[in-house]
């Protein structure tokens, strides 16, 4: 049970944390994946994440509430990842094209790399409520909790974010020459 | 909601499916072989116990901080700019003429958040061996905390011309190349670390200078990336003096390394190649204001 992995990982028991580590990694992963859009810095924003995790668990006043906290710290290390990072430019990089996509949505998904470009424009503000709400499938007040920010504030960058996602997308049938400065 | 709203969440729903979904083995066992080492951070119990204390107990204890600092024989030595210093000779030290924190202006612990700090006087709490250290640190105007951890003047990695000091976690993997992930394994010791360092190719050719601050001992290092390197060339992109840390082509680090009651604690004052004479100042003026306390 989680509360009794939080609750002894809190304590010191690395052999719990271990078992948190286990069961909520690869989710974890996939979120920084998703807002920082490169392998490299996933990779070190969820290793960060995971020992800072590790590092204030015995702050965390309620275990049950581990998972957003979890994510909270995550989304901070996107943050300094994001910052860290002078190679960090938007646009470089895709994801490979052999990583898995529903096949049922492949006709709608019909230009991976203009949605890509749109997402890197956001900031890691917006990616982050964007990976929330739209991947984790988190309501909008736990999105909130999750960010430690206000609900208004989430709405309101979901709103902008969604904004330049459908910019995007519209721009996908313009000549290609508008595309080039990234 | 319009339909074309929904249609956007859907393609985006789609497309936000594609993507990693397993965290790499390797990565979790990086993390899980790093936690030995890794000290769990307790609630600020030693920043509630201060604030909660009375005005007289505040200043005993602050006058017996000096005590310790004077009678422990601490010392200092007059620094010139970050990363630059005049001369290889040995200096000559200088006892401590001001102590902090004074009386009236208690330490206060950094703020978690980033927020401009008051000028005063503040502290970071680092878990050390089977203790905690307070680093305390007097800080001008116009600096910002970050989260409870250090302190800096103009965001560090951002604009290139930023400043920041602070504790750092243990080092235990240090780049004899910063632009490589290859490391080596660094023993516990202050003479370990520096020993480490003066290897790598980062190093200024300064031989490490004896210093004491608030009665434990050290030595002061200087080290420098180069600034013509291409971190396009670089392993994962990263110019890394040790692992976990990230820094700019050309930033220069004074690392202060002591020995805290048998633990090594490494206090890191960085320059990045665009901070000007005064940043640069402030930092020295920072980090020999230091004092540490151990419990």
């Amino acid at each position: 049970m989680d509360i009794d992995h939080v609750v002894r990982a809190q304590s010191g028991d690395e052999e719990a944390f271990a078992l948190l580590a286990v069961s909520h990694g690869d989710r974890l992963h996939a979120v920084a994946h998703r807002i920082l859009r490169d392998l490299e810095l996933a990779e070190d924003a969820t290793q960060q994440a995971l020992l800072n995790i590790w590092r204030d668990l015995p702050k965390l006043r309620d275990p049950a509430r581990f998972e957003a906290w979890a994510y909270r710290l995550l989304v901070r290390a996107c943050y300094a990842e994001g910052r860290r990072s002078q190679s960090w430019k938007p646009g470089l990089r895709l994801l490979p094209a052999d990583e898995p996509v529903r096949d049922s949505e492949m006709d709608v998904v019909h230009d991976r790399d203009q949605l890509e470009r749109g997402f890197r424009r956001l900031s890691i503000d917006h990616r982050a409520v964007v990976v929330l709400h739209h991947y984790l499938d988190l309501p909008l007040e736990r999105v909130a909790d999750v960010l430690d920010i206000p609900l208004g504030t989430v709405r309101s960058r979901l709103y902008y974010a969604m904004r330049g996602m459908r910019a995007a997308l519209d721009a996908d049938a313009r000549p290609a020459a508008r595309e080039v400065a990234q | 909601m319009s339909g074309s709203d929904r249609s956007t969440d859907r393609i985006v729903r789609a497309w936000l499916e594609g993507g990693v979904t397993q965290l790499p083995d390797r990565l979790l066992d990086g993390v899980l072989d790093q936690l030995p080492a890794t000290r769990q951070r307790q609630p600020f119990r030693l920043a509630r116990r201060f604030s909660h204390m009375s005005s007289s107990l505040r200043y005993s204890l602050a006058a017996a901080a000096a005590v310790v600092v004077i009678g422990g024989g601490a010392y200092l030595f007059a620094g010139g700019n970050v990363g630059a210093p005049a001369s290889t000779a040995s200096p000559t030290p200088t006892e401590i003429a001001t102590p902090t924190p004074t009386p009236d202006h208690p330490a206060d612990l950094l703020p978690e958040a980033d927020v401009p700090l008051e000028p005063g006087t503040y502290f970071v709490s680092q878990e050390l061996g089977a203790g905690v250290a307070r680093v305390i640190m007097t800080v001008p105007d116009g600096w910002t905390s970050h989260e409870s951890w250090y302190v800096y003047r103009e965001p560090i990695l951002s604009a290139g011309n930023g400043v920041s000091f602070g504790p750092q976690q243990p080092i235990k993997l240090v780049h004899p190349d910063p632009c490589t992930s290859t490391s080596v394994v660094v023993g516990d010791s202050v003479d370990d670390l520096v020993t480490a360092l003066i290897d790598t190719p980062m190093h200024d050719g300064v031989d490490p200078i004896d210093i004491g601050v608030s009665g434990y001992a050290g030595k002061e290092v200087h080290i420098s990336s180069d600034a013509a390197i291409d971190v396009e060339t670089c392993s994962g992109a990263h110019v890394s003096p040790w692992f976990g840390r990230w820094v700019l082509p050309g930033t220069e680090q004074t690392l202060w390394i002591l020995d805290v009651e048998g633990n090594r604690l490494v206090i890191d004052a960085t320059a990045e190649p665009g901070a000007d004479a005064t940043q640069r100042a402030e930092l020295r003026q920072v980090l020999e204001s230091i004092q540490i306390e151990f419990s």
